[in-house]
Protein backbone atom coordinates (compact mmCIF):
# COMPACT_ATOMS: atom_id res chain seq x y z
CA UNK A 1 0.00 0.00 0.00
CA UNK A 2 1.13 3.56 -0.75
CA UNK A 3 2.51 5.51 2.41
CA UNK A 4 0.27 8.72 2.63
CA UNK A 5 2.70 11.18 2.06
CA UNK A 6 2.36 14.50 0.39
CA UNK A 7 4.43 13.75 -2.78
CA UNK A 8 2.96 10.19 -2.71
CA UNK A 9 -0.62 11.68 -2.93
CA UNK A 10 0.79 14.16 -5.34
CA UNK A 11 1.90 11.25 -7.96
CA UNK A 12 -1.07 9.51 -7.59
CA UNK A 13 -3.66 12.83 -8.12
CA UNK A 14 -1.56 13.89 -10.96
CA UNK A 15 -1.67 10.06 -12.58
CA UNK A 16 -5.64 9.80 -11.77
CA UNK A 17 -6.51 13.32 -13.41
CA UNK A 18 -3.76 12.33 -16.34
CA UNK A 19 -5.95 9.00 -16.32
CA UNK A 20 -9.18 11.22 -17.28
CA UNK A 21 -7.19 13.62 -19.53
CA UNK A 22 -5.88 10.63 -21.95
CA UNK A 23 -9.34 8.83 -21.37
CA UNK A 24 -10.45 11.90 -23.27
CA UNK A 25 -8.39 11.79 -25.66
CA UNK A 26 -8.48 7.67 -27.05
CA UNK A 27 -12.31 8.66 -26.94
CA UNK A 28 -12.04 11.55 -29.40
CA UNK A 29 -9.86 9.03 -31.63
CA UNK A 30 -12.68 6.49 -31.59
CA UNK A 31 -15.13 8.76 -31.99
CA UNK A 32 -13.43 10.02 -35.70
CA UNK A 33 -12.71 6.12 -36.84
CA UNK A 34 -15.99 5.50 -36.12
CA UNK A 35 -17.54 8.15 -37.67
CA UNK A 36 -15.48 7.53 -40.80
CA UNK A 37 -16.65 4.07 -40.87
CA UNK A 38 -20.11 5.15 -40.33
CA UNK A 39 -19.87 7.44 -43.28
CA UNK A 40 -18.81 4.93 -45.68
CA UNK A 41 -21.40 2.49 -44.37
CA UNK A 42 -24.25 5.26 -44.85
CA UNK A 43 -22.93 6.03 -48.49
CA UNK A 44 -23.09 2.70 -49.42
CA UNK A 45 -27.46 2.57 -48.28
CA UNK A 46 -27.69 5.64 -50.18
CA UNK A 47 -26.79 4.48 -53.81
CA UNK A 48 -29.19 1.77 -52.69
CA UNK A 49 -32.75 2.46 -53.58
CA UNK A 50 -35.41 4.23 -52.45
CA UNK A 51 -32.69 6.42 -51.81
CA UNK A 52 -31.52 6.95 -55.58
CA UNK A 53 -34.97 7.35 -55.90
CA UNK A 54 -35.92 8.37 -59.93
CA UNK A 55 -37.46 11.22 -61.55
CA UNK A 56 -40.31 12.04 -59.06
CA UNK A 57 -37.59 12.38 -55.72
CA UNK A 58 -35.78 15.70 -55.44
CA UNK A 59 -32.55 16.30 -55.57
CA UNK A 60 -32.58 16.42 -51.47
CA UNK A 61 -35.22 14.01 -50.36
CA UNK A 62 -33.02 10.65 -50.63
CA UNK A 63 -30.20 12.19 -48.34
CA UNK A 64 -31.84 14.00 -45.83
CA UNK A 65 -34.52 11.10 -45.68
CA UNK A 66 -31.04 8.86 -44.88
CA UNK A 67 -29.69 11.52 -42.36
CA UNK A 68 -32.76 11.34 -40.97
CA UNK A 69 -33.04 7.40 -40.51
CA UNK A 70 -29.54 7.31 -39.25
CA UNK A 71 -30.04 9.84 -36.61
CA UNK A 72 -33.48 8.16 -35.87
CA UNK A 73 -31.15 4.72 -35.45
CA UNK A 74 -28.37 6.25 -33.65
CA UNK A 75 -31.04 7.56 -31.18
CA UNK A 76 -32.91 4.25 -30.41
CA UNK A 77 -29.74 2.11 -29.75
CA UNK A 78 -28.57 5.30 -27.77
CA UNK A 79 -31.51 5.05 -25.74
CA UNK A 80 -31.48 0.95 -25.32
CA UNK A 81 -27.94 1.65 -24.18
CA UNK A 82 -28.93 4.32 -21.30
CA UNK A 83 -31.75 1.95 -20.62
CA UNK A 84 -29.80 -1.08 -19.75
CA UNK A 85 -27.20 0.97 -17.71
CA UNK A 86 -30.39 2.48 -15.64
CA UNK A 87 -30.28 6.10 -16.89
CA UNK A 88 -33.37 6.14 -18.82
CA UNK A 89 -35.10 8.74 -16.34
CA UNK A 90 -32.17 11.31 -16.63
CA UNK A 91 -33.52 12.11 -20.21
CA UNK A 92 -36.56 13.38 -18.81
CA UNK A 93 -34.65 15.19 -15.65
CA UNK A 94 -32.45 16.57 -18.03
CA UNK A 95 -34.94 17.93 -20.06
CA UNK A 96 -36.71 19.96 -17.57
CA UNK A 97 -33.34 22.11 -16.85
CA UNK A 98 -31.90 24.61 -18.87
CA UNK A 99 -28.42 22.62 -19.65
CA UNK A 100 -31.32 19.87 -20.83
CA UNK A 101 -32.98 22.62 -23.38
CA UNK A 102 -29.00 23.85 -24.29
CA UNK A 103 -28.33 20.38 -25.26
CA UNK A 104 -31.75 20.36 -27.79
CA UNK A 105 -30.52 23.65 -29.19
CA UNK A 106 -27.17 22.52 -29.98
CA UNK A 107 -29.05 19.14 -31.67
CA UNK A 108 -30.64 21.80 -33.83
CA UNK A 109 -27.85 23.24 -34.68
CA UNK A 110 -25.71 20.39 -35.28
CA UNK A 111 -28.59 17.89 -36.67
CA UNK A 112 -30.89 19.07 -39.07
CA UNK A 113 -29.42 22.83 -39.54
CA UNK A 114 -26.46 21.69 -40.36
CA UNK A 115 -26.87 18.73 -41.75
CA UNK A 116 -29.14 20.30 -44.52
CA UNK A 117 -26.70 23.19 -44.93
CA UNK A 118 -23.79 20.57 -46.13
CA UNK A 119 -26.38 18.80 -48.15
CA UNK A 120 -27.29 21.95 -49.65
CA UNK A 121 -24.22 23.55 -50.17
CA UNK A 122 -22.79 20.48 -51.95
CA UNK A 123 -25.65 20.26 -54.52
CA UNK A 124 -25.56 24.20 -54.90
CA UNK A 125 -21.57 24.48 -54.97
CA UNK A 126 -20.14 21.36 -55.21
CA UNK A 127 -18.74 18.58 -52.87
CA UNK A 128 -15.25 20.04 -53.13
CA UNK A 129 -16.47 23.40 -51.69
CA UNK A 130 -18.85 22.42 -49.33
CA UNK A 131 -16.48 19.80 -48.02
CA UNK A 132 -13.80 22.34 -48.16
CA UNK A 133 -15.62 24.99 -46.21
CA UNK A 134 -17.60 22.56 -43.77
CA UNK A 135 -14.33 20.49 -42.73
CA UNK A 136 -13.10 24.00 -40.95
CA UNK A 137 -15.64 23.22 -38.32
CA UNK A 138 -12.82 22.09 -35.35
CA UNK A 139 -11.20 25.30 -35.77
CA UNK A 140 -14.60 27.52 -35.80
CA UNK A 141 -16.09 25.39 -32.60
CA UNK A 142 -12.33 25.90 -31.13
CA UNK A 143 -12.88 29.87 -31.15
CA UNK A 144 -16.34 29.89 -30.23
CA UNK A 145 -15.22 27.65 -27.02
CA UNK A 146 -11.84 30.14 -26.31
CA UNK A 147 -15.02 33.15 -26.10
CA UNK A 148 -18.14 31.44 -24.32
CA UNK A 149 -16.43 28.19 -22.44
CA UNK A 150 -13.19 30.38 -21.89
CA UNK A 151 -11.51 27.30 -22.77
CA UNK A 152 -7.04 27.38 -22.75
CA UNK A 153 -5.95 26.66 -25.93
CA UNK A 154 -2.22 26.86 -26.45
CA UNK A 155 -0.58 28.09 -30.19
CA UNK A 156 0.84 24.15 -30.18
CA UNK A 157 -2.70 22.60 -30.51
CA UNK A 158 -4.03 25.72 -32.71
CA UNK A 159 -1.49 24.41 -34.97
CA UNK A 160 -2.93 20.58 -34.55
CA UNK A 161 -6.29 21.94 -35.56
CA UNK A 162 -5.33 23.59 -38.30
CA UNK A 163 -3.33 20.88 -39.86
CA UNK A 164 -5.94 18.62 -39.11
CA UNK A 165 -8.83 20.61 -40.80
CA UNK A 166 -6.11 21.66 -43.85
CA UNK A 167 -5.71 17.46 -43.99
CA UNK A 168 -9.17 17.05 -44.25
CA UNK A 169 -9.86 19.35 -46.86
CA UNK A 170 -7.17 17.82 -49.09
CA UNK A 171 -8.57 14.58 -48.46
CA UNK A 172 -11.61 15.35 -49.55
CA UNK A 173 -11.15 17.98 -52.54
CA UNK A 174 -11.94 17.37 -55.86
CA UNK A 175 -11.59 19.53 -58.69
CA UNK A 176 -15.07 21.22 -59.32
CA UNK A 177 -16.49 19.99 -62.15
CA UNK A 178 -20.17 21.23 -63.57
CA UNK A 179 -22.56 24.25 -64.05
CA UNK A 180 -23.33 25.47 -60.32
CA UNK A 181 -26.58 28.74 -61.26
CA UNK A 182 -26.54 28.93 -57.45
CA UNK A 183 -22.90 28.98 -56.43
CA UNK A 184 -22.82 31.22 -53.98
CA UNK A 185 -26.02 30.51 -51.88
CA UNK A 186 -24.47 27.00 -51.66
CA UNK A 187 -20.96 28.56 -50.38
CA UNK A 188 -23.32 30.18 -47.67
CA UNK A 189 -25.08 26.70 -46.59
CA UNK A 190 -21.72 25.01 -46.11
CA UNK A 191 -20.87 28.04 -43.69
CA UNK A 192 -24.06 27.80 -42.42
CA UNK A 193 -23.59 23.73 -42.03
CA UNK A 194 -19.68 24.99 -40.78
CA UNK A 195 -21.04 27.52 -37.92
CA UNK A 196 -23.81 24.99 -36.94
CA UNK A 197 -21.76 21.65 -36.29
CA UNK A 198 -19.34 24.60 -34.40
CA UNK A 199 -21.85 25.47 -32.43
CA UNK A 200 -23.26 22.24 -31.70
CA UNK A 201 -20.08 21.79 -30.23
CA UNK A 202 -20.08 24.97 -27.61
CA UNK A 203 -23.21 24.30 -26.76
CA UNK A 204 -23.27 20.89 -25.87
CA UNK A 205 -19.86 21.30 -24.41
CA UNK A 206 -22.21 24.01 -21.83
CA UNK A 207 -24.54 21.76 -21.54
CA UNK A 208 -22.82 18.88 -20.44
CA UNK A 209 -21.23 20.74 -17.64
CA UNK A 210 -23.87 19.65 -15.97
CA UNK A 211 -25.62 16.84 -17.93
CA UNK A 212 -24.19 13.18 -18.33
CA UNK A 213 -22.72 13.17 -21.66
CA UNK A 214 -24.24 9.62 -22.92
CA UNK A 215 -27.83 11.32 -22.07
CA UNK A 216 -27.28 14.81 -23.40
CA UNK A 217 -25.92 12.06 -26.62
CA UNK A 218 -29.02 10.55 -26.58
CA UNK A 219 -31.18 13.74 -26.07
CA UNK A 220 -29.53 15.45 -29.26
CA UNK A 221 -29.98 12.36 -31.95
CA UNK A 222 -33.58 11.84 -30.65
CA UNK A 223 -34.18 16.15 -31.36
CA UNK A 224 -32.56 15.96 -34.29
CA UNK A 225 -34.56 12.94 -35.84
CA UNK A 226 -38.09 14.10 -34.67
CA UNK A 227 -37.31 18.03 -36.20
CA UNK A 228 -36.33 15.96 -39.32
CA UNK A 229 -39.64 13.77 -39.57
CA UNK A 230 -41.86 16.71 -38.58
CA UNK A 231 -40.47 19.81 -40.18
CA UNK A 232 -37.75 18.42 -42.70
CA UNK A 233 -39.16 16.06 -44.75
CA UNK A 234 -42.15 16.89 -45.49
CA UNK A 235 -41.04 20.10 -47.15
CA UNK A 236 -38.30 18.13 -48.91
CA UNK A 237 -40.63 15.64 -49.95
CA UNK A 238 -38.66 12.80 -48.45
CA UNK A 239 -41.56 11.38 -46.24
CA UNK A 240 -42.37 8.93 -49.14
CA UNK A 241 -38.37 7.81 -48.97
CA UNK A 242 -38.16 7.59 -45.65
CA UNK A 243 -41.01 4.74 -45.10
CA UNK A 244 -40.04 3.45 -48.50
CA UNK A 245 -36.65 2.37 -46.96
CA UNK A 246 -38.06 0.08 -44.19
CA UNK A 247 -39.36 -2.26 -46.90
CA UNK A 248 -36.04 -2.59 -49.08
CA UNK A 249 -32.14 -3.92 -47.37
CA UNK A 250 -30.79 -0.73 -47.24
CA UNK A 251 -32.76 0.02 -43.96
CA UNK A 252 -30.15 -3.01 -42.37
CA UNK A 253 -27.14 -0.71 -43.92
CA UNK A 254 -28.50 2.54 -42.14
CA UNK A 255 -29.21 0.84 -38.69
CA UNK A 256 -25.63 -0.43 -39.07
CA UNK A 257 -24.63 2.91 -39.73
CA UNK A 258 -26.84 4.75 -37.18
CA UNK A 259 -24.98 2.04 -34.33
CA UNK A 260 -21.83 3.34 -35.23
CA UNK A 261 -23.19 7.09 -35.35
CA UNK A 262 -24.08 6.38 -32.32
CA UNK A 263 -20.80 4.83 -30.86
CA UNK A 264 -19.03 7.98 -32.49
CA UNK A 265 -21.49 10.49 -30.96
CA UNK A 266 -21.15 8.61 -27.64
CA UNK A 267 -16.99 9.04 -27.70
CA UNK A 268 -17.52 12.59 -29.26
CA UNK A 269 -19.57 13.70 -26.19
CA UNK A 270 -17.58 11.99 -24.01
CA UNK A 271 -14.70 13.71 -25.34
CA UNK A 272 -15.81 17.46 -25.85
CA UNK A 273 -16.75 17.01 -21.91
CA UNK A 274 -13.18 15.59 -21.18
CA UNK A 275 -10.40 17.09 -23.00
CA UNK A 276 -12.35 20.07 -24.34
CA UNK A 277 -14.32 21.59 -27.77
CA UNK A 278 -10.96 22.20 -30.12
CA UNK A 279 -9.23 18.99 -29.17
CA UNK A 280 -12.13 17.06 -29.44
CA UNK A 281 -13.24 18.39 -32.54
CA UNK A 282 -10.01 18.13 -34.02
CA UNK A 283 -9.50 14.46 -33.46
CA UNK A 284 -13.12 13.93 -34.14
CA UNK A 285 -12.26 15.63 -37.79
CA UNK A 286 -9.47 12.91 -38.45
CA UNK A 287 -12.94 10.87 -39.89
CA UNK A 288 -11.94 12.18 -43.47
CA UNK A 289 -9.09 10.23 -42.94
CA UNK A 290 -10.53 7.55 -41.31
CA UNK A 291 -13.14 7.19 -44.15
CA UNK A 292 -10.20 6.70 -46.44
CA UNK A 293 -9.22 3.93 -45.11
CA UNK A 294 -12.25 2.43 -44.60
CA UNK A 295 -13.49 2.76 -48.25
CA UNK A 296 -10.13 1.03 -48.96
CA UNK A 297 -11.09 -1.64 -46.86
CA UNK A 298 -14.73 -2.32 -47.94
CA UNK A 299 -15.33 -0.89 -51.29
CA UNK A 300 -13.71 -3.07 -54.25
CA UNK A 301 -11.54 -0.82 -56.80
CA UNK A 302 -10.94 2.16 -54.45
CA UNK A 303 -7.76 4.02 -55.68
CA UNK A 304 -5.39 5.35 -53.33
CA UNK A 305 -4.35 8.82 -54.62
CA UNK A 306 -1.87 11.17 -53.73
CA UNK A 307 -4.28 13.90 -52.40
CA UNK A 308 -5.24 11.06 -50.16
CA UNK A 309 -2.21 10.12 -48.76
CA UNK A 310 -0.52 13.85 -48.36
CA UNK A 311 -3.99 14.63 -46.59
CA UNK A 312 -3.45 11.61 -44.49
CA UNK A 313 -0.14 12.30 -43.00
CA UNK A 314 -1.23 15.95 -42.62
CA UNK A 315 -4.33 15.10 -40.15
CA UNK A 316 -1.44 12.42 -38.57
CA UNK A 317 0.86 15.65 -37.83
CA UNK A 318 -2.52 17.39 -36.78
CA UNK A 319 -3.29 14.60 -34.37
CA UNK A 320 0.06 14.28 -32.40
CA UNK A 321 0.09 17.90 -32.11
CA UNK A 322 -3.42 18.01 -30.71
CA UNK A 323 -2.92 15.03 -28.68
CA UNK A 324 0.94 15.53 -27.74
CA UNK A 325 0.99 16.71 -24.10
CA UNK A 326 -2.05 15.36 -21.81
CA UNK A 327 -0.90 17.17 -18.76
CA UNK A 328 -2.31 20.50 -20.44
CA UNK A 329 -6.11 18.58 -20.19
CA UNK A 330 -5.69 19.03 -16.43
CA UNK A 331 -7.30 22.35 -16.46
CA UNK A 332 -9.43 22.81 -19.30
CA UNK A 333 -10.94 26.50 -18.94
CA UNK A 334 -9.71 29.89 -17.36
CA UNK A 335 -12.00 29.93 -14.76
CA UNK B 1 -38.78 15.75 -9.81
CA UNK B 2 -35.42 14.62 -9.47
CA UNK B 3 -32.19 16.81 -10.69
CA UNK B 4 -29.84 15.00 -13.14
CA UNK B 5 -27.70 12.85 -11.07
CA UNK B 6 -24.27 15.20 -11.69
CA UNK B 7 -26.47 18.74 -11.36
CA UNK B 8 -27.66 17.32 -7.71
CA UNK B 9 -23.98 16.75 -7.05
CA UNK B 10 -22.85 19.95 -7.73
CA UNK B 11 -26.35 20.90 -5.86
CA UNK B 12 -25.21 18.81 -3.03
CA UNK B 13 -21.40 20.75 -3.11
CA UNK B 14 -23.35 23.92 -2.68
CA UNK B 15 -24.84 22.41 0.76
CA UNK B 16 -21.79 21.54 2.14
CA UNK B 17 -18.25 22.52 3.10
CA UNK B 18 -17.09 19.90 0.93
CA UNK B 19 -17.84 15.98 0.12
CA UNK B 20 -15.44 12.93 -0.60
CA UNK B 21 -16.64 9.99 -2.85
CA UNK B 22 -17.77 8.42 0.33
CA UNK B 23 -20.21 11.07 1.80
CA UNK B 24 -21.27 12.07 -1.68
CA UNK B 25 -22.29 8.47 -2.37
CA UNK B 26 -24.52 8.20 0.61
CA UNK B 27 -26.20 11.85 0.50
CA UNK B 28 -27.02 10.27 -3.24
CA UNK B 29 -28.33 7.04 -2.01
CA UNK B 30 -31.93 8.04 -0.44
CA UNK B 31 -32.71 9.71 -3.80
CA UNK B 32 -29.95 7.46 -6.54
CA UNK B 33 -29.57 4.35 -4.43
CA UNK B 34 -31.97 2.26 -6.38
CA UNK B 35 -31.17 3.17 -10.20
CA UNK B 36 -28.27 1.23 -12.27
CA UNK B 37 -26.10 4.49 -12.82
CA UNK B 38 -25.70 4.73 -9.20
CA UNK B 39 -21.94 3.29 -9.08
CA UNK B 40 -18.80 4.28 -7.57
CA UNK B 41 -17.17 4.88 -10.97
CA UNK B 42 -19.73 6.78 -12.36
CA UNK B 43 -19.65 9.08 -9.32
CA UNK B 44 -16.00 9.14 -9.78
CA UNK B 45 -16.25 9.99 -13.67
CA UNK B 46 -18.79 12.90 -12.69
CA UNK B 47 -16.20 14.40 -10.52
CA UNK B 48 -13.51 14.10 -12.34
CA UNK B 49 -15.53 16.04 -15.52
CA UNK B 50 -17.20 18.67 -12.94
CA UNK B 51 -13.06 19.03 -11.88
CA UNK B 52 -12.15 19.21 -15.33
CA UNK B 53 -14.03 22.54 -16.42
CA UNK B 54 -13.74 23.73 -12.87
CA UNK B 55 -16.95 23.72 -11.29
CA UNK B 56 -15.60 22.06 -8.44
CA UNK B 57 -11.87 22.03 -6.78
CA UNK B 58 -9.70 19.50 -4.40
CA UNK B 59 -10.34 20.75 -1.01
CA UNK B 60 -8.13 17.97 0.48
CA UNK B 61 -6.44 14.68 -0.67
CA UNK B 62 -4.87 11.68 0.96
CA UNK B 63 -4.78 8.13 0.59
CA UNK B 64 -7.48 5.81 1.95
CA UNK B 65 -7.49 2.21 4.07
CA UNK B 66 -7.69 0.61 0.56
CA UNK B 67 -4.56 2.28 -1.17
CA UNK B 68 -7.07 4.52 -3.34
CA UNK B 69 -7.06 8.52 -3.32
CA UNK B 70 -9.83 9.89 -1.26
CA UNK B 71 -10.83 13.49 -2.03
CA UNK B 72 -12.62 16.31 -0.70
CA UNK B 73 -13.80 18.32 -3.15
CA UNK B 74 -15.79 21.60 -2.63
CA UNK B 75 -17.56 24.01 -5.24
CA UNK B 76 -15.69 27.02 -6.84
CA UNK B 77 -17.35 30.16 -7.66
CA UNK B 78 -17.99 29.40 -11.30
CA UNK B 79 -19.80 26.16 -9.77
CA UNK B 80 -22.14 28.60 -7.67
CA UNK B 81 -22.74 30.08 -10.84
CA UNK B 82 -24.41 27.53 -13.07
CA UNK B 83 -26.53 27.33 -10.26
CA UNK B 84 -28.78 29.87 -11.45
CA UNK B 85 -29.84 26.64 -14.02
CA UNK B 86 -31.52 24.93 -10.96
CA UNK B 87 -35.24 24.37 -11.75
CA UNK B 88 -37.38 26.90 -9.90
CA UNK B 89 -38.38 24.10 -7.59
CA UNK B 90 -34.59 23.74 -6.76
CA UNK B 91 -34.36 27.65 -6.18
CA UNK B 92 -32.83 28.14 -2.46
CA UNK B 93 -33.69 24.45 -1.41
Amino acid sequence: MALNTAKNVQVMQTAQELGHAKKGLIYGVISGATWGLDGVILGMALAMAPFTGGATLSVYAGSLAGAAMHDGFAGFWLFFYNLFTGRASEYFRTLRTRPGKVVVLAALFGGPIAMSGYLLGINMAGASYALAITAMYPAVGAILAVFVLKEKIIPRVWAGIILCVGGAVVVGYVPPAGDFPDFYLGLAFSLLATLGWGMEGVLSTYGMDMADPDIAIGIREATSFFVYLIGILPIAAGVVVFWDAFKEVSVYYVAVAGALGALSYVCWYRALNMTGVGRAMALNVTYALWAVFFSWLLIPGFELTVTLVVGAVIITLGTILVTANPKELLKLRKV
Amino acid sequence: MKLPMRFRMLHLLSKNESLSEITMQEALRPEYGQEGQFKEASIDNHFQSMLAVGLIEIKEVSIGANGKLTHEYRITDYGTGRLSYLPKEWQGM
